[in-house]
């Protein structure tokens, strides 16, 4: 066996034993979090606003339009006009912000009965803006079943969670398994230990099916050689991570609303259509009827 | 795909999003961490490297002009800082083969006998390398470790693509004769 060959096995059992461990990364990681903190010294601040604005518009462009922009407002206001703009002068919109604030402290201020009538418009034209359904795509979550990380904000807190994901491939125990792989989902000192025993794939999402409310779902999707995967949702709320539900779907892929429902695929049909309704509330499935919605959702 | 990934997550790193600057961490800080490893020979000189080369990249990132060449870079501040690690620690940096091995697991596959041989092999081989001048090391780590090209080694080395070559040639034989001299002192010639 030739010295090449042998320095190139040398490189792969030193790749197969040295172990970076979570541990030794999460040690790793809150070190680099503190240097991240360390405040980034102006110029490097400007070089990056700078470099911002250089891939959106090409810096001649900017700065040639600004040059263009002071030149006509000194010589049609004059220089007092340029210290107005340095200055923070509100806007409209700023003004009515500010003003709606003060409005809302009075509010407080007053008894209820002194409420005035005339916000009573503004409450209608949010529920016709909430009428309008936002539908999401579980395409557009970001896949985590590869390990990685990612944090969570949980609606009405101000502190965020990290999820960590870490995959470690299991041994093949017996003949029917395929690819066997051990997924751990730790968010804080709670940890979900996920195993896959006969697995084409599996997919591992966060989001949020109910807004109202104060958990994020963090769901796994576990692809089986045919087309039906299994879908487990678990839930977060800030101190505990629990496993809430578990459905079959047809493909790992899905349409949500946020506002608890999970529409999806489960027929013997080929035509890949989405029919079904989980209530995510009631942690029941039912037959999509509406055609208007049906229509919406499988475009 | 890869690639595209790695250039939005560094696009994003730019901008200051910890969530990409994260996960970019999580793409190399194995690699980084065996690669400083493997010049040390320290598990927490190692561990230090890994936090100053990202706690660099985080705040360099921006000078990045093309995405491609991170990777270069991340080793050139990997390699860098392993040479001034090695200058402030000249003395207290010990050259323990025995330690590695201690994190060496036995490939449960193999046969005992042949288990045994490419064991001793590459036991052989670690101290071997790990005996060579920095230089030296640090080219034969780069191409047979981090399967780096020649003209990237030259890249992030910062000389000439001769000089990679020739310096590898230099540790290859250098490796050659040490093991040479051990199987002469070990009677396997007779």
């Amino acid at each position: 066996m030739s010295l090449d060959n042998d320095l190139r096995n040398w490189a792969e059992e030193v790749d197969y034993n040295l172990k970076f461990t979570v541990e030794m990364s999460e040690r790793c990681w809150r070190k680099i979090g503190e240097g991240m903190k360390e405040d980034r010294k102006w110029y490097e601040k400007f070089f990056i606003v700078l470099n911002r604005m250089n891939r959106k518009v090409p810096f001649k462009i900017v700065v040639t339009v600004a040059a263009v922009a002071l030149a006509i407002i000194i010589l049609s206001k004059g220089v007092n006009s340029i210290k107005d703009i340095f200055y923070k002068t509100p806007t409209n919109q700023s003004i009515s912000a500010d003003k709606e604030v003060k409005d809302e402290k009075k509010s407080e201020e007053k008894p209820v009965d002194e409420e005035p009538v005339k916000e009573e418009p503004k409450t209608e034209e949010k529920t016709e803006e909430k009428k309008e359904l936002v539908i999401k795509n579980s395409i557009d979550n970001e896949d985590y079943g590869n390990g990685g990380s990612v944090d969570i904000q949980l609606p009405g807190h101000s502190e965020k969670y990290r999820l960590l994901v870490t995959k470690e491939d299991m041994k093949i125990q017996q003949a029917y398994q395929n690819r066997p792989v051990r997924l751990y989902l730790k968010i804080n000192s709670e940890e979900v230990i996920f195993e896959s025993i006969f697995n084409d794939g599996v997919f591992v999402s966060v989001a949020d099916f109910d807004k109202t409310d104060n958990d994020i779902d963090i769901y796994i999707i576990e692809t089986t050689t045919n087309i039906l995967c299994r879908m487990y949702i678990y839930k977060f709320n800030g101190t505990s991570l629990q496993k809430y539900a578990e459905l079959e779907i047809y493909s790992h892929k899905f349409k949500y609303d946020e506002e608890g429902n999970i529409y999806y695929w489960y027929s013997s049909s080929d035509t890949m259509e989405i029919n079904k309704c989980f209530n995510y509330k009631t942690k029941v499935s039912s037959e999509i009827t509406d055609p208007k919605l049906k229509n919406q959702l499988n475009q | 795909m890869e690639k595209k990934l790695i250039e939005k997550l560094i696009k994003k790193s730019i901008d200051g999003d910890e969530r990409a600057f994260r996960e970019l961490y999580d793409k190399y800080k194995g690699k980084i961490f065996k690669t400083a490893y493997l010049m040390l020979r320290d598990e927490k000189g190692a561990e230090d490297i890994v936090q100053e080369v990202f706690i660099t990249v985080y705040k360099k990132i921006y000078k990045l002009k093309y995405a491609e060449a991170f990777e270069s870079w991340l080793y050139k501040i990997t390699i860098n800082r392993c040479n001034e690690y090695f200058r402030k620690n000249s003395k207290a940096v010990v050259t323990d083969e025995e330690d590695m091995y201690q994190i060496y697991d036995t490939d449960i596959y193999a046969q005992p006998d042949e288990r045994l041989l490419t064991e001793e092999r590459n036991q052989q081989l670690d101290r071997k390398i790990n005996s060579l001048s920095e230089k030296l090391k640090t080219c034969i780590i780069l191409f047979y470790y981090n399967n780096m090209t020649i003209k990237q080694i030259a890249d992030i080395l910062g000389c000439s693509e001769g000089t990679v070559k020739s310096r590898l040639f230099k540790a290859k034989r250098a490796i050659e004769k040490k093991l040479n001299t051990e199987l002469v002192k070990e009677g396997a010639y007779i």
